[in-house]
């Protein structure tokens, strides 16, 4: 116990003084933006929480109401769990402790009480304010918020055994297999999509629901053990309460035991000696770009960091496809001169394809891998610069990564979304010139602020690819940029004449391109005699 | 094969860190350089293989400037660093193959040169692992056969002895000979001043950027030992 303890005070003063890293910001003003940060989340869930239970009740269904906060809870606690588990398991401070005479236990309980204390904290903002509003507008009796906020303590060990078994299944797979990468990759953008598509989804799903309270025991029964926890807080069942104790307390038990399992350094091995060694070679530009896509595909924070808006592209063009445009409502009218006008009627290929560029550019200022591109080299700088490449090359092989990872996506979505709109050959090129156009000038500005503002001194590689100045400028002067943009081709649909959106698509196309080529210049002389005066 | 003349290069806020360098390395020969820590050996090192830009002097490899033309110049040339910092996710044949490609290697001569060299340094069976589970020993090989892999006229190595194995470390140093056997040149610094004395056939020391003695081992050291005379000579330049 008493080396637990002093394994916690080390955890706690180690998060303080994360907050200070080399002690270039004030303690108190790190301290007040996480409390921010963390007064923003919380109210964010609490409502989210609250407005959802409010619906419920008030169609009489408390019960259900409780079984969805509670579901809401377990995938947020479930979101940061995976999100925790992408990283290795083992902490660099674990073979240290591992030396001392400290019981494996003991470690294991110190590096899992932060993410469940922070499980939780999330559990308990959705809850507390579902039952205060099942207390009092629903009119049940105070025990029930009593219970809910006993078992609301063993709630997160269900979604922390859950990310630590995943986390488990992807250190195993990391090890043994290639595909490691992108299983990680893909579990990891499922479960925020997840998260994406039902947290502000809920309270919609809330106002639209119409069943009966018999109906919604049956729909609570097709997940069994949230509806045993459910049923244990609602009406303090026993046989519920000791399923839940069942369900929560022994994976709790199996996630420390499977922690300490990880901690004897069990390692897969895989024998790669009697594999035969590729000598295939590429040609010298081939080379420099498939180096620069495998450092891309190589970390996972990389790719989270920036491949983002091209799978929300991916997902709004499947959701438009399928639905087609005649569903999509949201400028079916609007009111001009105090009269009610139909715009969706006026519409045209052409304006269609207007929508689609303002859509797919918002898309394009948030997808790009410029700015944490030069800083990602950190200490193996030294390679590029040793060998006969030139900078220009390099420096556009970092551009072409950020092209690659949306410019393909990007045209399939131009042509999917032409031929949904019938927009017709012509607007369908517009549209893709200007998308394209628009993208290149993100990477480019990206790149302009990544050289500007590059950072070899890292060790840990989030700190260049989720922070900086860089990543800071670059989302706001793409963001204003796709602002921009977007308002003059919103113009465009309003006004709905072909002249006025063939001419918008032109000037924008024009002055991007001009852009584009003004930021060209940048990089090939400030931006290559920058790169050359970097220091690893 | 390597002049190095007048060279000086002062880091932002002033500090020297090469003060008016002026040394040739010709072919065939293995010369060495060596210095306290923080004497300029790296900084010097650095700017030969274009990773410095240095504010005055000159340094050409094989007639080439490495300011003027350093794409030609570091083609001529092999770097490797005193922590060889790879890419983690890259298995080893990965990383050669890329070193291979950027030099224009053929099929052919990578894959006799990579067998060959991997072989005599004992990681021909871990080509194909991960570079992230490597020693820092097996790092070094693995720099070591990417900047011989191109046949280059000049090698430049920092420390390049350090994390080798004692077997490795011999294996390196026949590789250094046989290389400059062949009319190449290597250029390197070291702390450990008996292999400088039984490896090199000229020697440079350096201290606070400056260049305090160089020639052949004899004009160095004549009949004391290299430990003595280094520990004389850095003393009277204070």
């Amino acid at each position: 116990m008493r080396t637990l303890l002093i394994l916690l005070r080390t955890e706690f003063i180690s998060l303080v003084n994360s907050l200070n890293r080399k002690g270039k910001t004030p303690f108190i003003i790190a301290a007040i933006g996480l409390a921010i940060l963390g007064l923003f989340m919380i109210g964010m869930f609490a409502i989210i929480g609250g407005s959802t239970t409010y619906l419920l009740v008030e169609k009489d269904l408390a019960e259900y109401a409780i079984f969805i906060s509670l579901s809401l809870s377990m995938i947020i606690a479930l979101m940061f769990g995976v999100i925790n588990s992408t990283r290795d398991a083992r902490s660099s401070d674990t073979g240290m402790l591992l030396a001392m005479p400290i019981p494996k236990a003991s470690i294991v309980i110190s590096k899992l009480l932060g993410m469940y204390l922070l499980d939780v904290l999330c559990a308990m903002v959705m809850l507390v304010p579902s039952f205060l509003i099942v207390c009092t507008v629903g009119g049940a009796s105070s025990a029930l918020f009593f219970r809910g906020i006993a078992i609301g303590f063993l709630i997160p060990a269900l979604p922390l055994f859950i990310s630590l078994l995943i986390s488990a299944m992807i250190s195993f797979l990391r090890r043994a297999t290639k595909f490691g990468q992108v299983a990680t990759i893909i579990l990891t953008m499922g479960t925020l999509l997840l998260y994406m598509v039902v947290v502000p989804n809920i309270s919609s799903y809330a106002e639209e629901l119409n069943i009966t309270t018999a109906e919604s025991i049956t729909k609570m029964k097709q997940i069994l053990p949230f509806y045993w926890i459910t049923e244990a807080i609602y009406s303090g069942d026993l046989v519920c309460v000791l399923l839940t104790l069942l369900i929560t307390v022994i994976p709790l038990i199996l996630a420390v035991y499977i922690h300490t399992r990880g901690l004897n350094g069990t390692d897969f091995h895989v024998d790669n000696s009697k594999k035969a060694r590729n000598y295939k070679g590429s040609s010298f530009k081939k080379a420099v770009l498939s180096m620069e896509l495998r450092r891309y595909f190589s970390s996972t924070n990389y790719i989270m960091n920036t491949l983002f808006g091209t799978i929300l592209l991916i997902a709004a063009v499947a959701y438009i496809a399928y639905k087609g445009v005649g569903d999509i409502s949201f400028l079916e009218s609007i009111e001009v001169d105090g009269e009610t006008v139909d715009l969706l009627s006026k519409f045209n290929g052409l304006t269609w394809a207007a929508i689609w560029a303002a859509m797919i550019n918002f898309f394009a200022s948030v997808t790009y891998t410029t700015p944490s591109s030069v800083s990602i080299e950190g200490k193996r700088i030294w390679l590029n610069k040793s060998l006969p490449i030139p900078t220009k090359i390099i420096l556009f092989s970092k551009l072409m990564v950020s092209v690659l990872i949306f410019q393909p996506v990007s045209i399939i979505a131009c042509i999917v979304l032409s031929i949904v709109s019938n927009a017709g050959i012509v607007p369908c090129l517009l549209l893709i010139v200007l998308t394209s156009l628009f993208h290149l000038l993100c990477s480019f500005v990206g790149l302009i602020f990544g050289l500007i503002f590059a950072r070899l001194d890292w060790t840990n590689e989030a700190e260049v690819i989720k922070k900086g100045m860089a990543i800071i400028l670059t989302m706001v002067i793409n963001m204003i940029l796709a602002i921009l943009s977007g308002i003059g081709l919103i113009i465009a649909v309003i006004i709905t004449r072909d002249a006025v959106t063939y001419g918008v698509f032109a000037g924008e196309i024009v002055l991007i391109a001009g852009l584009c080529a003004g930021a060209y210049a940048i990089i090939t002389h400030y931006g290559v005699r920058k790169y050359e005066t970097l220091n690893g | 094969m390597l002049k190095i003349e007048n060279l000086t290069k002062t880091y932002p806020g002033g500090k020297v860190g090469v003060d008016d360098l002026t040394l040739e390395v010709k072919a065939g020969e293995i010369y060495g350089f060596i210095g306290h820590n923080g004497a300029g050996k790296t900084t010097t090192i650095k700017a030969i293989a274009g990773l410095h830009q240095f504010e005055k002097g000159t340094i050409t490899i094989d007639g080439i400037s490495i300011k003027d033309d350093p794409i030609a110049a570091k083609s001529i040339i092999a770097y490797i660093p005193d922590n060889p910092e790879l890419y983690d996710n890259l298995s080893g044949m990965q990383y050669l193959n890329f070193v291979a490609d950027i030099f224009r290697v053929s099929k052919k001569d990578r894959k006799a040169k990579i067998e060959s060299l991997a072989a005599q340094l004992e990681i021909l069976d871990a080509l194909n692992n991960q570079i992230a589970s490597y020693s820092h020993g097996m790092k070094q090989k693995l720099a070591i056969i990417g900047a011989f892999i191109h046949d280059p006229k000049l090698l430049i190595m920092d420390e390049p002895f350090v994390g080798l194995d004692p077997k490795a470390a011999f294996t390196v140093k026949n590789m250094m000979r046989e290389f400059c056997s062949k009319g190449s040149a290597i250029f390197f610094s070291t702390h450990v001043l008996e292999v400088a004395e039984k490896l090199c056939d000229k020697i440079a020391i350096i201290k606070s950027g400056k260049l305090i003695a160089a020639g052949t081992m004899e004009e160095v050291k004549g009949n004391a030992s290299l430990e003595e005379v280094f520990l004389e000579i850095t003393e009277e330049a204070n």
